[in-house]
């Protein structure tokens, strides 16, 4: 995921000009580095588990920006996406994860 | 394009950049544009207004390449599938699906320029899915595959995400359960201020000319009104160049002389067909199609 996008496309000016009144659009190849998102979250030794498990599809920006939620939310949040959307998380990582949120983004119940 | 169709079909970039060019103005917005103004909060991306955009797209009607490779009789919906793939393998991929008659309207549209360049990456280069009206998660990016079903569709996409409860304006309260849900679909009308934004102070006595955005959904703007007593009166503002129905469209209203204190100043749309904002915020547990009266506290001094 760190590495440079590449797009393949080609130019069809040529092919345009049968459709005078419109100008030619340039669709060319384009080349994008993505930023590389690598922070991670932060708590040390008690955020392992949530680095470990919870960095490869998204930042830990958009999981530290959501509102504070109750513990029983994050426990869902955490098993939706596991079994949603395929995280591969040990069952063993799961506790450690849902108490990092209940506690750094805990509604307190 | 391929499923209940007369031929499977292959169309290169070129090839499509031979047919009937169509170009409209046309407001994407998310799903979930103002999700982080929800009470109770909800999960997901915690969008303030941002997560929209207007911008005129250039391209070919859907129809037309529907029609190339020949609907069958009996054909339910069309779906749409990217280039994008899920990072891991088992995870759904992400596929859009509309109504045949709604793919077919002459409306829906594949684009390979905005605003008159090529799209961006970011903005699904090089060919991208508009559903003019309708949210942005049916503006399927990177299109790379059009498969017409006999069937509804029921991927994940459509059937459980992106779905909201069937009420009006998508509204429970909140623990609410054994709702029926349905996939999102139109938008609704919004209006925003631009030049003044909540908690602003302005002097006793000013004349002040207040400035917006409006947008009707699905529909255009029939007309934006500001009401500074709370919503019992309210005036219409002058609206500015229309650049067709799906488009945002600017709007003005010189306010009266302020006096000393504080002032709420609302704003709502109508749209062409009638829908109003409502006053009071909808709720719904994924944080969608939020349309509430926009409102500004301002203090004169
Ligand atoms: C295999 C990819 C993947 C992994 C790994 C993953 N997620 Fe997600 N996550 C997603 C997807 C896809 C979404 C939905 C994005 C959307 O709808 O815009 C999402 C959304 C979210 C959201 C927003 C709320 C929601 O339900 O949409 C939160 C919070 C979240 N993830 C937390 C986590 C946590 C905590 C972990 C680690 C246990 C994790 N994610 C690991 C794919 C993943």
């Amino acid at each position: 995921m760190r590495h440079p996008i590449f797009v393949i496309g080609t130019s069809f000016a040529a092919l345009l000009a049968s459709t005078p009144a419109w100008p030619a659009p340039a669709i060319t190849s384009t080349t994008v580095e993505l930023p590389a998102g690598d922070a991670l979250f932060p708590g040390g030794p008690e955020a392992d588990a949530i680095n470990n498990n919870c960095l490869v599809c998204h930042s830990a920006d958009m999981v530290l920006n959501q509102p504070a939620l109750t513990r029983s939310t994050w426990e869902s949040e955490v098993h939706k996406m596991i079994k949603v959307y395929g995280a591969p998380v040990e069952d063993s990582d799961v506790p450690a994860i849902v108490d990092y949120l209940a506690k750094v983004k805990g509604s307190g119940q | 394009m391929r499923g209940h169709v007369n031929q499977t079909l292959s169309l290169s970039i070129g090839e499509l950049l031979k047919l009937p060019r169509v170009e409209l103005a046309a407001v994407n917005q998310c799903s979930g544009n103002s999700r982080g103004f929800f009470l109770p909060r909800v999960p997901g991306a915690q969008w303030a207004h941002g997560a929209m955009g207007n911008a005129r797209w250039t391209g070919v009607l859907l129809k037309d390449v529907l029609d190339r490779a020949g609907v069958k009789p009996g054909a339910v919906q069309v779906r749409f599938n990217g280039l994008d793939e899920p990072v891991v393998p088992d995870a759904p991929d992400f596929r859009k699906s509309l109504d045949i008659d709604h793919a077919r309207d002459g409306e829906v549209m594949i684009v390979f320029a905005m605003n008159g360049e090529q799209l961006p990456l970011l903005n699904g280069f090089p060919l991208r899915l508009i559903v003019p009206g309708w949210y942005s998660t049916y503006w399927v990016k990177m299109l790379s595959d059009i498969e017409v079903l006999d069937r509804q569709d029921d991927n994940y996409w459509m059937a459980t995400a992106y779905t909201v409860p069937d009420t009006p304006h998508a509204n429970i309260k909140p623990g609410q359960t054994g709702v029926k849900m349905v996939p999102i679909s139109r938008m609704v009308p919004r209006s925003f201020f631009t030049n003044i934004s909540d908690g602003a102070s302005l002097p006793v006595g000013a004349v002040a000319t207040i400035r917006g955005i409006a947008f009707g959904g699905d529909a255009g703007v029939a007309k934006v009104e500001l009401s500074m007593d709370d919503g019992r009166t309210w005036q219409p503002a002058t609206l500015g160049e229309d650049h067709g129905k799906y488009s945002f469209r600017r709007w003005q209203l010189d306010i009266p002389q302020l006096t000393k204190g504080g002032h709420s100043l609302m704003v709502r749309c109508t749209n062409a067909a009638g829908d109003i904002q409502p006053g009071a915020s909808n709720w719904n547990t994924s944080g969608f199609m939020r349309n509430v009266v926009e409102t500004v506290q301002l203090t004169a001094i």
